[in-house]
């Protein structure tokens, strides 16, 4: 086991390290141009996903390329993890996991009735820290060029202990620029 | 945006949230179910191929769960046979 530093902060910037799973051929492409394919066209969260760098990122990207496999986007065995540097102003980053906004957070379901009503099958979870992200850009003219939200880890993936540590901490990278290549490695069984 | 002005941010926003009412806030959330958050959320309720998917709350009686062999039917429909597994 390595120790990995995962975060590096200076007065004005921040650079994290994150691990993100996709295709060998995706990752060239990658390698090559410097262009990362985000998820979706138009959408708030749309930006390129990548779980935080630690003992679990490999395999929880993997499972990610997995799952994708399952879904028929990716041949099999054919999969890779790219490691990235993040490199933003601390004025672009958002910290969806800060204490304070979760307690704000917190004050805010206890005060919506309807939140109960939350269907998760068809991930509202997700779906209301969108409506909230919008909302704030919107309000305050901003935009988070990165930000940093707990997402569940993908399906299958038995290895990452979410009853101990809570679902895996991820940056969604919204501007690519941010996103500096460190290396590709190959996902083998 | 210093990190003071965004926590107002939050704040302001947050307070504007709680102030919609019920369907309006519902109406909002449903719009969003297509987006990237929303998906990864879904995806992690997939307990696709051979994973068995737990049952919605309230038990087991959507049809989704079989007792196990001995007929047991633990709180909330769970299982003995989905323990196991």
């Amino acid at each position: 086991m390595t120790d990995v530093i995962t975060e590096v902060e200076t007065a004005t910037m921040l650079t994290l390290k994150g691990v993100h799973g996709t295709s060998r051929s995706a990752a060239q492409e990658i390698a090559q141009h410097q262009i990362f394919q985000k998820t979706g066209k138009g959408r708030v969260g749309t930006g390129v996903y990548f779980w935080r760098e630690n003992i679990y990122a490999k395999e929880l990207a993997s499972c990610w390329y997995e799952y994708r496999v399952r879904k028929g986007y990716f041949k099999p065995n054919e999969g890779a993890v790219i490691y990235a540097d993040i490199a933003v102003n601390k004025n672009d980053f958002l910290d969806l996991e800060k204490p304070l906004y979760k307690d704000a957070l917190g004050i805010f379901a206890m005060q919506q009735p309807s939140l109960e009503h939350l269907d998760d099958d068809a991930g509202d979870m997700g779906a209301l820290y969108n409506v909230f992200i919008e909302r704030l850009e919107k309000n305050f003219n901003l935009k988070c060029r990165v930000f940093q939200i707990r997402i569940p880890s993908p399906p299958k993936c038995q290895t990452y202990p979410t009853s101990l540590l809570g679902n895996p901490l991820a940056y969604v990278v919204r501007d690519e620029t941010c996103i500096h290549l460190d290396k590709i490695e190959e996902i083998r069984k | 945006m210093n990190q003071k002005t965004m926590e107002e941010a939050v704040q302001a926003t947050l307070a504007e949230m709680r102030a919609l009412g019920p369907e309006e806030l519902h109406a909002e959330i449903v719009k969003h179910r297509n987006s990237d958050l929303a998906e990864l959320f879904r995806i992690a309720r997939e307990f696709d191929d051979n994973f068995m998917r737990f049952p919605p709350r309230g038990g087991p009686t959507s049809g989704q769960v079989k007792p196990a062999s001995d007929g047991s039917v633990l709180p909330g429909g769970v299982t003995a046979e989905m323990v196991e597994n």
